[in-house]
């Protein structure tokens, strides 16, 4: 449907974490993943860190329906793990077995002391540069000669006494990163031992027939509060496009209310989308395969 | 660059590469790690909008052309940067938390006041600005050790975790090891960032698996309560949990004078008129036959089901039940210093339901949710005819129930609403618009038919 991914290192299935009753994904390539690969987007519904006082755009974790998680399953797209228990087995094992984590611990350390060094340098290189009357053309462009003063761009430090400024702004740069640094890292996939993790497997979850269909005919979904309905339905990812459909879902032999179609169908067709219901019917093996949808339009005559 | 058809399959095969700086960096971390290329995204705050996100309009359907691919390509580039962050903690700014579940597990109902029994993590370094209505200091009767430490509700613990203010620790020692007693001897050395024989620190995942739990579990908060909290949170509220047994907030006892003298004078309005009445006949006719000069005393026997009328104080009041029941308390931000010990009366108490596990409240559910709430009739200032749909729609009790469908928030207010104290016929007999008698100066204003209704459109 959209362009995909398949020049990535194999990297294990995205990896769902079910805790109290929902199905949440808390790793940023699993997200990106499913979103491209297989096409979920589920929402986010995390705090961002970066901008924590704005309700329009949120963070990780992603929540995906339990239907959607099943229908990752079945595909083999992705699993899901008891993450309550995994957790209380990892955290509960010997210290020693902690090592991995704490190694990546240490790793993002370091990688931010890199990072925020480098920052530090870099705005230090701009000050001087304004100090001396330069332009500051390149250091937008070019990060990495500012740490290393001793080639090429001598001139920059030469006019301003650069180990004050930077160490005003990142202050015990020289202690060890190790001790000026904590790390919250967001998924625990460094933090669960793959054994725990195979352990803890969940493979029962309630599944959704439609949810299956439009997962296997490439549809992204959102929640369909909006609109009122059970999907919002789109053709591709919502990013970047419009909703075509609203999707109900009802049983095989369920009577559905005429008035259920009628406010789906006018009100899906006020939006400039149709309305879908869908059912499975159960005599012909199992969905996706089984499933039978129809869109409404409300005629408007 | 347009017309290349590398280029795009070159940018998805990097999805967070961000920009051309990234191999630059990889090449210098050597330490024998790969995954750099992500770095200087991964503790950038920069770049967080819709509109970096969202660019332009949406379209209606794939149409197979590379600039539309580009733009996709750019919009998920953005968000995966955005996602791809890591929360750090700087050593000047580092406040470290530790997870200690089971200090006032014990701890009975009556004798806690301030909820100790669900708080389960303790602050070790109290630095920034959030605690203006976040934890409670615990007091030295419960705990001679730790007194005057600050501990978090799961909610509020989550909370810090998830925008990156704490750094929520795995204890490994016990708490008197990791948190002596503050006037003890200062020889004792506290555990800096690096030193994992104190405790493990946890990741948001492990703290979502800690601390958010069904319904009814100790120590943990629901997904639904918790999205209500951040949601508001995020907007600069002021929240607290209601109080477990609420003792109505003596405004309740208070009867507005002016809304009181006005009920009486409506009574003493109808005793006179139902005197000139004829009698009324059980057996009908509905109106009874005779000469009538009034609209009002046909109104009057036409009015034979009894109406609700809202009263300060409840005959008979039900115990709320959940999740119709309120667990929030909600202040506006701004205005008089906040103090969690001493929360002035709320601007908003609020139920919170979830789309999976419930339906519209019935009768029963939503009259005694809303008798748990304080006596509220609108402002004595909104007086006459043109005022009449502000006054029913505050009602004399008002609640607000949040409703969370996988983490979007809708808040809906319920008001206790007196459409048998609004008679509209008693504006038919006075046409100038003398309303309730004595009230001539403002009577100009309302006459027949104003309102807000549909007149106006």
């Amino acid at each position: 449907m959209t362009t995909t991914v398949t020049a990535w290192p194999p990297r294990p299935l995205p990896r769902i974490s079910k805790i109290a009753g929902r199905y949440l994904v808390f790793d940023h390539e699993d997200a990106s993943v499913l979103r491209r690969e297989a096409n979920t987007n589920g929402s986010l519904v995390g705090t961002l860190p970066q901008q924590p006082t704005q309700n329009m755009f949120l963070g990780l974790p992603i929540e995906l329906r339990p239907e959607e998680a099943e229908a990752l399953v079945h595909k083999n797209l992705a699993r899901v793990v008891d993450d309550v228990a995994a957790h209380q087995a990892a955290l509960l094992r010997s210290p020693e077995s902690r090592a991995a984590y704490i190694q990546s611990l240490r790793r993002d350390k370091a990688a931010a002391h890199k990072v925020l060094a480098e920052r530090a340098a870099q705005k230090a290189a701009v000050a001087a540069g304004k100090a001396g009357g330069r332009k500051k053309s390149k250091s937008k462009a070019e990060p990495a000669p500012a740490p290393a003063p001793s080639d090429g761009d001598d001139t920059l430090f030469a006019s301003a006494p650069p180990p004050a400024v930077s160490s005003a702004s990142t202050p015990r740069v020289a202690d060890s990163p190790m001790d000026n640094f904590g790390v919250t890292p967001t998924s625990s996939r460094d933090l669960i031992p793959a054994d725990v993790d195979r352990e803890f497997e969940v493979s029962n979850t309630p599944q959704g027939p439609l949810a299956r269909y439009l997962q296997d005919g490439g549809y992204h979904t959102t929640p369909g509060l909006r609109f009122g309905s059970e999907y919002s339905v789109y053709p591709g990812d919502p990013l970047r496009f419009h909703a075509h459909f609203m999707a109900n879902q009802y049983d095989w032999d369920e009577e559905i209310p005429i008035l259920d179609i009628i406010e789906g169908g006018r009100l899906a067709t006020a939006v400039k989308k149709a309305f879908v219901i869908a059912g499975s019917d159960p005599s012909k093996g199992e969905a996706p395969e089984n499933v039978i949808a129809y869109s409404i339009e409300w005629a408007g005559m | 660059m347009a017309f290349d058809d590398d280029d795009v399959p070159t940018a998805s095969r990097q999805p967070a590469a961000g920009s051309e700086d990234a191999p630059t960096l990889e090449e210098e971390m050597e330490d024998g790690v790969a995954d750099f290329t992500k770095l200087s995204s991964m503790f950038s705050k920069k770049g967080i909008s819709g509109k970096t996100i969202r660019k332009g309009e949406k379209d209606f359907e794939s149409h197979g052309t590379q600039a539309q691919d580009k733009v996709l390509e750019a919009s998920r580039q953005a968000m995966e940067e955005v996602l791809g962050y890591t929360r750090i903690h700087r050593r000047d700014a580092w406040v470290r938390a530790w997870y200690f579940p089971d200090r006032f597990a014990e701890l009975e109902g009556e004798d806690d006041d301030i909820l100790l029994r669900e708080r389960v993590v303790v602050v070790e370094h109290e630095k920034g600005n959030w605690m203006k209505d976040i934890g409670r200091s615990c007091p030295s009767s419960k705990d001679a050790h730790g007194a005057g430490r600050l501990w978090l509700l799961p909610e509020e613990a989550l909370y810090l975790v998830e925008r990156g203010t704490i750094d929520l620790w795995w204890p490994n020692k016990s708490f008197e090891e990791l948190l002596p007693k503050p006037s003890g001897s200062e020889a004792q050395q506290s555990f800096g960032p690096d030193d994992y024989e104190a405790g493990l620190p946890l990741t948001l995942e492990a703290a979502y698996t800690l601390l958010v739990g069904f319904e009814g579990e100790r120590g943990k908060t629901t997904f639904s309560k918790y999205h209500v909290f951040t949601h508001l949170k995020r907007g600069g509220f002021n929240i607290l949990r209601a109080p477990q047994n609420p003792e109505l907030p003596s405004e309740s006892r208070v009867v507005s004078p002016s809304w009181y003298g006005f009920s009486l004078w409506q009574s003493l309005f109808s005793f006179l008129s139902l005197r000139q009445e004829p009698k009324v006949n059980s057996q009908g006719p509905l109106v009874a036959p005779g000469l009538y000069r009034s609209y009002h005393s046909i109104y009057q026997q036409l009015a034979i089901i009894p109406r609700h009328k809202p009263s300060p104080t409840p005959a008979e009041s039900t115990e709320p039940q959940d999740p119709f029941k309120i667990f929030y308390h909600v202040w506006k931000s701004g205005g008089a210093p906040f103090s969690k010990r001493n929360p002035p009366p709320p601007d908003f108490r609020i139920a919170v339901t979830d789309t999976s596990d419930t339906f519209v409240p019935d009768l029963a559910q939503i009259e005694s949710l809303l008798e748990s709430t304080p006596y509220d009739p609108p402002n004595p200032a909104w007086q006459g005819p043109g005022r009449v749909y502000q006054r029913l729609k505050w009602g004399h009790r008002n609640v607000l129930v949040a409703i969370v469908d996988r983490g979007l928030v809708n808040f809906m207010r319920f008001g206790e609403g007196a459409f048998g104290e609004e008679k509209v016929y008693e504006r038919f007999d006075n046409p100038r618009g003398r309303y309730r008698g004595g009230k001539g100066g403002r009577g100009g204003r309302g006459g027949r038919g104003r309102g807000r209704g549909r007149g106006r459109r």
